[in-house]
């Protein structure tokens, strides 16, 4: 059934049309829901300034989509997003005084923005990422053991790590070229990263390290 | 018969209803685009609205807040699922 727009909405459907749903989503929520800022800030995981301006953001958005101007558009669209992950993790470490990651910025098509740190666990310190990009999933990378695998302990090793995936269903283990033995845990992000689901998961790996690098290491070097 | 409770639940559905459909289905037609889906939709969220209704604790959110949550979340699941049955 093709759908039909009265007069008065088509206008307002050529530009929501030309929207991303998580922009239809927070518009409508101002507008069809009736919400204030704060109701919407609560509901988005955001602070009361940042709904202020991406409201602003959106509502320049909308204007040049009634003006034409589509390359504007595209340009401010990939700023958005390409800010929007980042950008709220960087947030949230500020509000919370986080200061133990190294931020640096990638000029490739992902936008990504990678946050380096460390987590210590049997005395090692353990090289940690958080990596943020355009795309819905946001990545925590730990590295476990650098350039552990050989001719000799591959078959044990990968047998070993294959169990490991198997039982632990959050995170992943695998060996880059090198041998490198990394942890990666893969979350989905709905609009803005959450800081405090980050967290939630570090936990997770610090939980499950506490127990398992120490069977790691003594499998690696059985 | 209908006890007080009941009673009382059931008055508050239907101001909740009178106040809130045209709301509702605004924000989720504007979300799809698509008729169809925004009066399925529409009707599945004042169905969790009615069974979650007794949950409903004013202290925490308004309506407005509550039932925007629920609404959004039916949305996204439907935004969610459509997506993933997409052939690419």
């Amino acid at each position: 059934m093709k759908d039909e727009i009265s007069e008065p909405y088509e206008k307002l459907y050529k530009i929501l049309i030309k929207l991303a749903d998580d922009e239809r989503d927070f518009l409508e929520l101002r507008y069809s829901l009736e919400l204030k800022n704060q109701e919407i800030a609560d509901i988005l995981g955001m602070n009361v300034e940042s709904v202020d301006n991406r409201y602003l953001q959106l509502l320049e958005k909308c204007r040049n989509i009634v003006e034409g101007n589509v390359k504007k558009i595209s340009v401010e669209r990939e700023q958005i997003i390409l800010n929007r992950n980042a950008e709220s993790f960087k947030n949230y470490l500020a509000d919370k005084k986080i200061e133990v990651f190294e931020i640096e910025e990638l000029e490739d098509e992902q936008k990504t923005t990678i946050f380096r740190s460390q987590i210590i666990v049997a005395g090692q310190q353990l090289p940690t990422l958080v990596i943020l990009d355009k795309s819905v999933f946001a990545l925590i990378r730990v590295q476990i053991a650098s350039q552990v695998l050989s001719d000799e302990n591959r078959f044990a090793l990968l047998d070993f790590i294959n169990e490991e995936n198997f039982n632990y269903k959050p995170f992943k283990f695998y060996f880059n070229q090198s041998g490198t033995l990394f942890l990666d845990l893969c979350m989905p992000v709905e609009g803005n990263v959450s800081g405090d689901m980050i967290y939630l998961m570090f936990n997770v790996i610090i939980n499950y390290l506490e127990g398992g690098y120490k069977k790691i290491m003594k499998k690696i070097w059985q | 018969m209908e006890n007080k409770n009941a009673l009382a639940l059931r008055m508050q559905f239907e101001e909740i209803y009178s106040d809130y459909v045209h709301k509702i289905y605004n924000y989720v037609y504007l979300r799809t685009l698509q008729r169809e889906s925004a009066e399925n939709l529409t009707s599945a969220i004042f169905i969790e609205v009615l069974q979650n209704l007794h949950s409903y604790d004013s202290k925490k959110a308004t309506v407005g807040k509550w039932i925007s949550t629920i609404a959004r979340n039916a949305v996204n699941d439907y935004v969610a699922k459509k997506l993933f049955s997409t052939k690419i």
